[in-house]
């Protein structure tokens, strides 16, 4: 009944005063036979890469289609223009020349999973498989179009950064007096989920900023703002009448119907008026190569995973093994976002290494989702989650935000992004 | 890794607290238990919820015997044990705490007599901290204060383990009841410390701008997180020994290495896979940088002292409104978790 357990006070010994040495030459854990197969280069398969480098000499190959990434996290300041587009690209070349990735640039068609072969895009007739002994799909997420027609080249999107920001902050600077701008968020599980409230709160501060007297309506199929969670802690506050934003009307529950070429907007309520500006983000679900190559005989959105090692855990394939799905197409509970893909990537590594090595994976990994998020152009917020697995599946250990919006958070927000990009891309 | 059911653990605390603030009010209850053990040749201190104090010796008269204790105890009131072997400069502390496969805390009450065996403390101070350097094995900053308590397992019904969200007589949450707390890590502790706090914080007559360790912790600034003891961490710290002088430019002062003020992680590391290495890639690296090496006005928490940076995570949960905060408190039933990271950032 009565046992000691003496803390390992001397299993530690003196180890944490002997400094580690700093090692420059290639890591050299007998694994530079093995090749992984990264899909996908932005912060969960970069991450991915960077670190299975860091901690092994396995091959590493990413397959990106761009020739650089444009960060989400921050894009909504380049909408009012207070950071470029440029300070939220980041290129492969640290990857490359520090780390010893090979990035090709090109897409992946199909995944052969019985024979462990992937095919690229660029190779229509299939005449160069590429093998892999691992296989991390991270290709972020795709959207799902409205059962009526929308051309995002007209009204964008602008959830993935780039191209389609700019196109939005044209939108937004050529608002007059007196306009109509609607924003919609997406129902179902989508990436950064207090990403439209930030986004709304941005642009209503950039037209207040300028002068301009814009109507703003936020579309929420959710009905997120109305209930009792982090984002509406940050954000329910903000929007309406006596609030900081009083021209941004709160419709929860509530959906567009469809947008006519001359941009008016019918709501399932039957309400309709014109908008000057759309911001139409869509509803969003795994990739086709991920959807296509673990889940082909349902309409799973997101890919089932292990925990412990992001496997897929697809019944519906004969052969899933060897392939792992991190970040934004993996179908845990975890938010879809930079910061935590950034963990599950690392956790990824890890188990594959450990696999490579012939040890089981760890047994308690933990992630957590902190971001800043910005309520205007001097004062952000923090919103963050603490993951942990629990034998099963991965639990919430705790979620919370800051009781305030102030300018420390606002300056401690590029701090925190630059490490988190560093931690990813440099 | 403790298995730790959240709302039970929370409703325990609240429970412990109401207990513990209806109890300072109103008349003592006069019912006692014996909490009984042995341990050689020690003092046994209970410090309680209500502020009462109950202490007294081991007996090592009885021949052949492993020295009984027998300590009277308030049925229903919470208190951590202390065991002090030797005197004055001798003196050797141990936090004592109880472990189920529930909980472990240092604050138990108990409704009936106990006997929690043998205990087999380190009998006599860290000698690791009478090297030159020091070379701790058990006493990380020397204070004469064992780092972590001893666990003992108990299971038994009458027995209770207490797990405090805000331990009233354990600030800073670190096991190590206040009255024991030395924050200068002079080794004497800050309510009988007349140095703490003066230009002469070890009180070894060396100004602190000259001596070498100014907080004789037995770690020489180089590797300490804060030199001059002016509040602001060296990575925060221009001038980490206060003598005017730029860190960049100032030949006097071997700090180069000390604060990773501008260090970057290595690219490559040759360790085993971890839990430390894995719990800080996924935990710490995305705000304090890879590895801790942080380049922004983030803390860098590299090769941070392992006892400082476990000591800094469970002070931050006294700031909820801080990030920090909100994750600190978030691991602090991960004690595993959380000396898995310290042990790797530590030797960074």
């Amino acid at each position: 009944m009565i046992n000691e357990r003496r803390n390992f006070l001397k299993a530690l010994s003196a180890a944490p005063l002997l400094s580690g040495i700093s090692l420059t030459t290639q890591a050299s854990t007998g694994l530079n036979q093995k090749k992984v197969v990264v899909v996908g280069g932005g912060f969960a398969g970069a991450t991915a890469a960077r670190y299975l480098r860091r901690w092994s000499d396995c091959e590493v190959l990413l397959i990106e289609p761009n020739a650089s990434y444009h960060s989400c996290i921050l894009s909504n300041l380049v909408l009012t223009g207070d950071r470029s587009l440029d300070a939220i690209t980041f290129n492969y070349t640290n990857l490359e020349t520090k780390f010893g990735v090979k990035v090709i640039e090109d897409s992946v068609s199909r995944v052969d999973s019985a024979n462990q072969i992937i095919y690229l895009s660029s190779d229509t007739e299939e005449l160069n498989p590429i093998n892999y002994d691992k296989l991390i799909l991270a290709p972020g997420v795709a959207f799902k179009y409205p059962n009526w027609s929308i051309d995002f080249d007209t009204i964008p999107h602008a959830w993935k950064a780039g191209p389609q920001i700019e196109m939005l902050k044209q939108e937004i600077d050529n608002l007059a007096d007196d306009d109509t701008m609607v924003i919609r968020v997406p129902s179902g599980a989508y990436r950064c989920p207090p990403g439209p409230y930030e986004r709304t709160c941005a642009i209503a501060d950039y037209l207040d900023r300028k002068g301009r007297a814009v109507s703003i309506k936020l579309i929420d199929p959710n009905d997120t703002l109305s209930g009792a969670n982090v984002i509406a802690n940050v954000f329910s506050g903000q929007f309406g009448d006596g609030n900081r934003y009083p021209n941004v009307e709160y419709i929860a529950a509530d959906d567009i119907a469809e947008i006519s070429m001359d941009k008016d907007i019918t709501l399932n309520n039957g309400d309709s008026f014109n908008a000057q500006a759309i911001n139409y983000i869509p509803d969003q679900q795994a990739p086709d190569i991920v959807r296509f190559t673990l889940h082909p005989d349902s309409n799973q959105a997101w890919a089932s995973v292990n925990p412990l090692t992001y496997a897929s855990t697809s019944g519906e394939v004969v052969n899933a093994a060897n392939i792992h799905v991190i970040g934004d197409s993996q179908a845990t509970l975890q938010p879809k976002a930079g910061h935590i893909a950034n963990a599950e990537a690392k956790i990824c590594a890890d188990a594959i290494i450990r696999d490579f090595l012939g040890m089981a994976p760890y047994a308690n990994p933990m992630t957590n989702s902190a971001c800043f998020t910005p309520v205007n152009h001097e004062e952000a917020s923090w919103i963050s989650a603490v993951y942990r697995f629990d034998g099963n599946q991965v639990v919430t250990e705790k979620v919370g935000n800051s009781p305030e919006a102030n300018m420390e958070n606002y300056q401690m927000m590029f701090d925190w992004a630059n490490n988190l990009f560093n931690d990813s891309f440099g | 890794m403790l298995s730790v059911n959240k709302p039970k653990l929370l409703a325990l605390s609240i429970s412990a607290l109401l207990a513990a603030c209806s109890s300072s009010g109103t008349e003592q209850s006069d019912t006692t238990y014996n909490l009984r053990g042995t341990v050689p040749g020690t003092t046994i201190e209970a410090f309680c919820d209500d502020g009462r104090y109950f202490s007294t010796q081991s007996d090592h008269s009885v021949e052949d015997s492993q020295h009984p204790f027998n300590l009277e105890l308030p049925i229903g009131l919470s208190c951590r044990l202390v065991m002090t072997t030797g005197e004055g400069a001798d003196a050797w502390v141990t936090p004592i705490g109880f472990f189920n496969v529930n909980t472990s805390s240092i604050a138990f009450e108990s409704d009936d007599d106990i006997d929690i065996g043998h205990v087999a403390l380190y009998l006599e101070k860290d000698p690791g901290c009478d090297l030159v350097p020091a070379a701790p094995t058990y006493d990380f900053n020397c204070d004469g204060v064992q780092d972590l308590p001893i666990y003992i397992e108990i299971d038994d019904d009458d027995f209770e383990i207490i797990t405090y969200v805000a331990d009233p007589l354990d600030d800073d949450r670190d096991n190590i009841v206040d009255a024991y707390e030395d924050d200068d890590d002079d080794g004497i502790p800050n309510s009988k410390d007349d140095n703490y706090g003066t230009d002469d914080n070890d009180g070894d007559g060396i100004e602190n701008a000259y001596d070498v360790d100014d907080d004789n912790d037995g770690l020489n600034d180089d590797i300490d997180e804060d030199d001059d003891n002016d509040g602001l961490p060296d990575d925060e710290d221009a001038d980490d020994d206060n003598d005017g002088i730029d860190d960049l430019y100032d030949e006097d002062y071997e700090d180069e290495e000390d604060d990773h003020e501008n260090d970057s992680a290595p690219i490559f590391t040759n360790d085993e896979p971890s839990a430390g290495r894995l719990l800080v890639a996924t935990q710490c690296a995305q705000c304090h940088g890879t590895d801790g090496f942080s380049l922004t006005d983030i803390d860098a928490i590299a090769g941070e002292n392992r006892s400082e940076l476990l000591e800094e995570t469970i002070e931050y949960v006294h700031e909820p409104d801080n990030l920090m905060g909100f994750h600190g408190s978030a691991y602090l039933s991960l004690n595993e978790e959380l000396e898995s990271i310290a042990d790797y950032l530590s030797t960074r």
